[in-house]
C-alpha cells in the first residue's frame, strides 16, 4: 500500500538547496502583476510536483513547500490552481504518508511519522512550531474550529456575486475533500494495526478523534451541519429541474461558470458528498470501537465523553420524518445505512430495554430478518403501523432491501448471509413482498412511490430467478440461463 | 495564543498568506506602526534640525534651503521618468503578451439523429415479468423505458445485474446509449456508475459479470464525434486557442465527456480477461485524452482526466508500449500548438510512473522535432539546435527559448535514456549556464527575464540531480 517511502536522511543533505530553489518561484519580487502571480503559483507547483514526486530519488518536501501548496488550495481564487494543488496534495499524501502499517515478520505494526506535515493544528500550536525547527506562522491551518467553520461555509455559501464565479465555493468543497482524505488516510491503517487486538491509545491518537475530541468543535451541531448537507443535494436537484424548465433565464441568471464550462459546482458537490459520507462512516467506526473500548475498561478520564453520531442522526430523523427519504437516499454506504434503519426500528419494536453506556451488548441486536418478521402477518404488521405511519415503515424497508441487496453479489456463497440480515436473499425478497402486501391489507389507501415499485420488482425477479436456480440443482442440470 | 500569529511583516513577505482576519489585538503595536512612527519622528527631527539651523545662521540656511529643493526636484523628475518607463513596459507587455493556454477540440455538435433504445422494451427482463405472478401491486410496467430509467436511476439494476451476474445485451446497450448521449446528466451518472461496477474484476480476478456487450471503439469514437471532437489535425491548429475563445456559444459544449472518460477508465479496468480495444484504438483514445488537458473549459476535471491518462498509459501491454509510446507522443505533437500550450500537455502527462515519465518524455521530442522541421527525431542534432541560440542577439526570441528550455529538459531528464551520456548533460548545463548569466539582469525584454530565472532554475536541478547522483554512488 504505501509505496516507497523515501528515507528522509538520503535527501536531507541537498533538501535546503532543492527547498530554496523552489521556494524562490514563489519570490514575489520584481514587476508582478496578476498574471505573473499565477504563473509563478503554477510554476511552483510543477517544480513541488517534479521534485517530490517525478523526479529519480524524489525528496519528501518541506514544511515551506507543503504550507505552499496548501495555501494556493485555499487562495488562488483560480479553478486552474485549485484543481492542481489539491491534485498534487493528494498524490504528496500517498506517496509519503503520514501514518501507515509496516509488515514485519507476519506481525503488522502501525508507523506514525510524528514530523509528518499535516493540514491540522491540534492543542495550543507548540507542537507544529516545535517540530518545524522554527516558529512559522500557522494561519492556513486548520484546528477544530476552523473545520467546523469550513462546513458552515459549505453550508451555506456566501452569495456568488461577490466571489469569483463561486471559486470560493468550489475551494472550500475541495479544501473539505482533501481534510476527509487526510483524516482517512491516517484512520484507515489504525484500523488494520489493530485488527486482531483492540489497542484504544492508537485510535485515541489518530487525527480523526483528536478532531472530534477537542472543545472547539461543537460536535451536535457540526453534524447536524453535515447533515444538512447531505438533504440540501436534494434541494440543490430540486432547483436543477425547475431551471431546465427555463432555459433561457437560467443562462442570463448563472454566472459566466455555468454559461461556458461544466457545472463545477454541482460535480464538486457530488464529491464532498462522498467525502461526507466517509467522514460519517468513519466516525461511526470511531464510536463503535470506543463503545468498544469502554466495555473493556480501556478509557480513561481522558477521552472527553461525546455523543454518538448515531444517536444524533436519529434523533434528527426521528423529530423530522421528512429528512428520512432524502437522508436514504443519500447515504449509501449500505452496512451502515442498514445499521441505521435497523436501530430506528428498534426505537419502535424494541424490547423496551433501556441502553446505559457500559451495557448493551447483553441484548441481541436486532436484524432485518426479525424486521420483516414483524410484517409477516396483517395483524402484526397493524401493530407497527400504528406506531410508526404506513408510509415510513414502506420506505424503510426499501432501504433495507437495497442495503441487503448491495451487499451480495453473484460469486458470493449464498450460504453465508451477511451479517444483520439473518436469512437468506430468496427468504429476504419473499418477505418483503409480503411485508408490503401485508401494509397494503392494513392501509389501503397507501400510495407507493417508484422507488419503492422498482425494490418491488427486483424482489419479485429475484425470487423467480433463485427459485429457478434452486431446481436447476436438485434436477442437477448444470448452468443457469436467465 | 499570540506566538502562533504571525508577526506583521511576515504577512507582508507572503502573497499567499490569508488576509489577516480581523484581529481583536489590534491594540498591540505593529512592527510597520514602529517603524512608520520612527519614519514620522525622524522627518519632524530633520525639521526641526532646519529651523533650529536656519534660526541660526540665516545665510547657511538659505543655501541649504535651496540645495533642498534642488532635490526634490530631482527627485520629482526621476519619479516622471521613472513611471513613464513603466507605462511603457506595461505597453509594452501587453502587446507582445502571450495568450494563457488553452485550445479546443470540439467544434459544433452534431446529436446523432437516429438514437434508438435498441428495443429495450422489450427486454427479456421487462418481459418475463408481466408472464409471472401477480404480487398485487400495479408497477406500471408498461412504461417500459420509463420504469428502467428509475431502475437505472435508483441503483437498482446495478444490484439485480450483480446478483444474477448477467447482462442482457439490448440492457447493456441501452444503458451505454444513456450515458453517452443522454441530456439528463443524472442518468448520465447513473449509467457510469452502472458500468463502473459491471466493469470490474472481483478478487480472484474474474469478472464479475458476464456481459455479451462490451463499450467498443467505433461506438465511444462515434460519441466524440456528435459531441463535436475535431479528429482531423489538419484544421486543429487553426482554431481559436487562449481564453478568449471560452465564451465561445454554449452548443460546443461536450455535457457527456466525464461521463465518457470514466467509461473510458473503466474499460481498462479488465484488460486481463478482456482486451476492449486493439492498440492503435488505445493510442487514438490517448491522444484524444491528453489533448482534453488543453481545454479551458474542462481545467477541472484533472483529476478525471489524469485517471483516464493513466488508466490508459497502463492498458498497454509492455510489448506494445514502447511503439505505441511513439505514436501517442507523435500525434499529440501534431495537434498542439508551440506555444504555452504544448508546455501545459508535457506538465499534465504527471510522470509519476515509469511509462508516463517515458511519455514525457517522447512527446517533448516530438514537439522539438516538429519545431525545427526535423524528419528523423535525433536528439544530438536537436541539441546542438537549441543550444546555438545565442542570447546576445538583439532578434532573440527569448519565448520560444523558454519553451525550448522547458522541452528539452524534459526531453533529458524526464526518463533515464540520456543520464548517461555525460556529453549531452554537460552540453546542456553550459548552455544553461550561459542563458542565466549571458541574459542580463536589466533585460526587460519580452520573457528574458522568465527565460533566465527559468534556466538558473534547471541549472540548479540538474546541479542537485548530479550530485544526488554521485553520492549515492559514493555510499555504495
Amino acid at each position: 500500500m504505501a509505496a516507497s517511502h523515501a528515507p528522509a536522511s538520503v535527501a536531507a543533505a541537498t533538501d535546503g538547496v532543492i527547498e530554496e530553489n523552489v521556494m524562490a518561484i514563489l519570490d514575489s519580487s520584481g514587476i508582478k502583476d496578476s498574471r505573473d502571480l499565477h504563473d509563478d503559483r503554477a510554476a511552483f507547483l510543477e517544480a513541488v510536483r517534479s521534485t517530490c514526486l517525478a523526479s529519480d530519488n524524489p525528496s519528501v518536501p518541506s514544511w515551506r513547500m507543503y504550507d505552499g501548496v496548501f495555501q494556493i488550495l485555499q487562495n488562488s481564487s483560480s479553478l486552474e490552481l485549485a484543481v492542481a494543488s489539491f491534485h498534487l496534495l493528494t498524490e504528496l499524501g500517498k506517496q509519503y504518508p503520514r501514518t501507515y502499517v509496516a509488515d514485519s515478520g507476519g506481525h503488522q505494526s502501525l508507523v506514525v511519522v510524528k514530523e509528518s506535515w499535516v493540514p491540522f493544528l491540534f492543542g495550543n500550536g507548540a507542537v507544529s512550531s516545535e517540530i518545524g525547527g522554527n516558529v512559522r506562522s500557522s494561519d492556513h491551518l486548520f484546528d477544530p474550529s476552523r473545520f467546523s467553520l469550513l462546513i458552515e461555509a459549505i453550508v451555506e455559501p456566501t452569495n456568488g456575486t461577490d466571489d469569483n464565479n463561486g471559486i470560493k465555493a468550489i475551494e472550500n468543497m475541495m479544501l473539505f475533500q482533501y481534510l476527509v482524505n487526510t483524516l482517512e488516510a491516517d484512520f484507515v491503517p489504525r484500523q488494520i494495526a489493530t485488527k486482531e487486538s483492540l489497542d484504544w491509545v492508537i485510535f485515541r491518537e489518530s487525527l480523526l478523534s483528536m478532531l472530534l475530541g477537542s472543545r472547539k468543535l461543537v460536535f451536535k451541531s457540526f453534524v447536524k451541519n453535515c447533515m444538512c448537507i447531505l438533504l440540501n443535494q436534494y434541494y440543490h436537484e430540486a432547483k436543477d429541474d425547475y431551471e431546465d424548465i427555463i432555459p433561457s433565464e437560467r443562462e442570463t441568471e448563472s454566472t459566466s461558470y455555468h454559461n461556458f464550462s461544466l457545472n463545477y459546482l454541482s460535480f464538486e458537490l457530488k464529491k464532498t458528498l462522498i467525502s461526507l459520507r466517509k467522514l460519517f462512516v468513519m466516525v461511526m467506526k470511531l464510536d463503535l470501537t470506543r463503545k468498544e473500548a469502554d466495555t473493556l475498561g480501556l478509557t480513561s478520564r481522558a477521552d472527553r465523553f461525546r455523543n454518538s453520531i448515531m444517536d444524533i442522526i436519529l434523533d434528527e430523523l426521528t423529530y423530522n420524518s421528512s429528512y428520512l427519504s432524502p437522508f436514504l437516499l443519500a447515504f449509501v454506504e449500505r452496512k451502515w445505512k442498514l445499521e441505521i434503519i435497523l436501530q430506528y426500528f428498534s426505537k419502535y419494536c424494541g424490547k423496551g430495554a433501556v441502553r446505559t453506556r457500559r451495557s448493551d451488548n447483553s441484548q441481541e441486536d436486532l436484524k432485518l430478518e426479525n424486521v420483516l418478521n414483524f410484517f409477516v402477518t396483517a395483524t402484526s404488521a397493524k401493530a407497527i403501523v400504528r406506531k410508526m405511519s404506513a408510509e415510513i415503515a414502506q420506505l424503510l424497508l426499501t432501504h433495507a432491501y437495497q442495503a441487503c441487496l448491495s451487499a451480495e453479489d453473484a460469486n458470493s456463497n449464498s450460504a453465508d448471509t451477511p451479517e444483520k440480515v439473518g436469512a437468506t436473499l430468496q427468504e429476504i425478497s419473499s418477505n418483503f413482498i409480503a411485508a408490503f402486501q401485508n401494509i397494503r391489507k392494513v392501509s389501503p389507501d397507501i400510495q407507493i412511490s417508484p422507488f419503492e415499485k422498482e425494490a418491488l420488482f427486483t424482489a419479485a425477479t429475484l425470487v423467480r430467478k433463485l427459485k429457478s436456480k434452486e431446481r436447476f440443482k436438485q434436477e442437477g442440470t448444470p448452468g443457469l440461463a436467465a | 495564543m499570540a506566538r502562533n500569529e504571525p508577526l506583521d511583516f511576515e504577512n507582508e513577505d507572503d502573497p499567499l498568506l490569508p488576509a489577516p482576519r480581523p484581529a481583536k489585538r489590534s491594540k498591540v503595536i505593529g512592527m510597520d506602526d514602529l517603524l512608520l512612527d520612527y519614519f514620522q519622528s525622524g522627518k519632524k527631527d530633520k525639521l526641526k534640525v532646519k529651523a533650529a539651523k536656519s534660526k541660526h545662521g540665516p545665510k547657511g540656511g538659505y543655501d541649504s534651503g535651496e540645495e533642498d529643493d534642488r532635490a526634490t526636484q530631482q527627485e520629482i523628475t526621476v519619479c516622471k521618468i521613472f513611471e513613464e518607463v513603466q507605462q511603457k513596459g506595461k505597453v509594452m507587455d501587453a502587446r507582445d503578451d502571450v495568450p494563457p493556454w488553452g485550445q479546443q477540440f470540439f467544434r459544433c455538435q452534431n446529436p446523432p439523429s437516429n438514437l434508438s433504445n435498441g428495443g429495450v422494451e422489450n427486454c427479456h427482463l421487462l418481459q418475463s415479468f408481466s408472464a409471472i405472478e401477480d404480487i398485487g401491486f400495479d408497477l406500471e410496467m408498461h412504461q417500459g423505458e420509463g420504469f428502467l430509467e428509475g431502475m437505472l436511476l435508483d441503483g437498482w439494476l446495478l444490484n439485480l445485474v450483480r446478483i444474477c451476474g448477467f447482462v442482457e445485451d439490448s440492457v447493456a446497450s441501452w444503458t451505454l446509449t444513456n450515458l453517452l448521449h443522454s441530456p439528463n446528466e443524472k442518468l448520465q451518472v447513473s449509467a457510469a456508475d452502472f458500468w463502473d461496477g459491471i466493469l470490474s474484476l472481483d478478487e480472484a480476478g474474474e469478472p464479475l459479470v458476464n456481459l455479451g456487450y462490451f463499450p467498443s471503439y467505433s461506438v465511444l469514437k462515434r460519441a466524440m464525434l456528435s459531441y463535436g471532437y475535431l479528429f482531423d489535425t489538419s484544421g486543429t491548429k487553426a482554431s481559436i486557442s487562449g481564453s478568449t475563445a471560452a465564451g465561445g456559444p454554449d452548443d460546443s459544449l461536450p455535457h457527456n465527456i466525464i461521463a465518457w472518460l470514466r467509461v473510458v477508465s473503466a474499460c481498462c479496468k479488465i484488460r486481463k480477461v478482456h482486451s476492449i480495444f486493439s492498440p492503435s484504438e488505445a493510442e487514438e483514445l490517448l491522444a484524444i485524452a491528453i489533448s482534453l488537458f488543453l481545454d479551458r473549459r474542462l481545467e477541472g476535471l484533472l483529476l478525471v482526466l489524469g485517471d483516464c491518462l493513466n488508466s490508459l498509459i497502463l492498458y498497454f501491454n509492455t510489448s506494445e508500449w514502447e511503439t505505441s509510446c511513439v505514436m501517442v507522443a507523435e500525434s499529440i505533437a501534431q495537434r498542439v500548438t508551440l506555444d504555452l500550450n504544448c508546455l501545459r500537455v508535457v506538465d499534465c502527462i504527471t510522470g509519476t510512473n515509469k511509462r508516463s515519465k517515458i511519455l514525457r518524455s517522447q512527446v517533448a521530442l516530438q514537439l522539438l522535432k516538429i519545431s525545427f522541421g526535423l524528419k528523423v527525431a535525433n536528439v544530438e542534432k536537436i541539441l546542438k539546435l537549441v543550444t546555438s541560440i545565442n542570447v546576445k542577439e538583439k532578434e532573440c526570441d527569448f519565448f520560444r527559448l523558454y519553451v525550448y528550455l522547458v522541452l528539452m529538459d524534459n526531453l533529458l531528464f524526464s526518463s533515464d535514456a540520456f543520464r548517461d551520456k555525460t556529453g549531452m548533460v554537460d552540453a546542456w548545463r553550459n548552455y544553461l549556464r550561459n542563458c542565466s548569466t549571458q541574459i542580463g539582469c536589466t533585460d526587460w525584454r519580452f520573457y528574458a527575464p522568465k527565460a533566465r530565472n527559468k534556466a538558473s532554475y534547471l541549472l540548479q536541478g540538474s546541479i542537485l540531480k548530479k550530485s544526488s547522483g554521485d553520492g549515492k554512488s559514493c555510499v555504495r
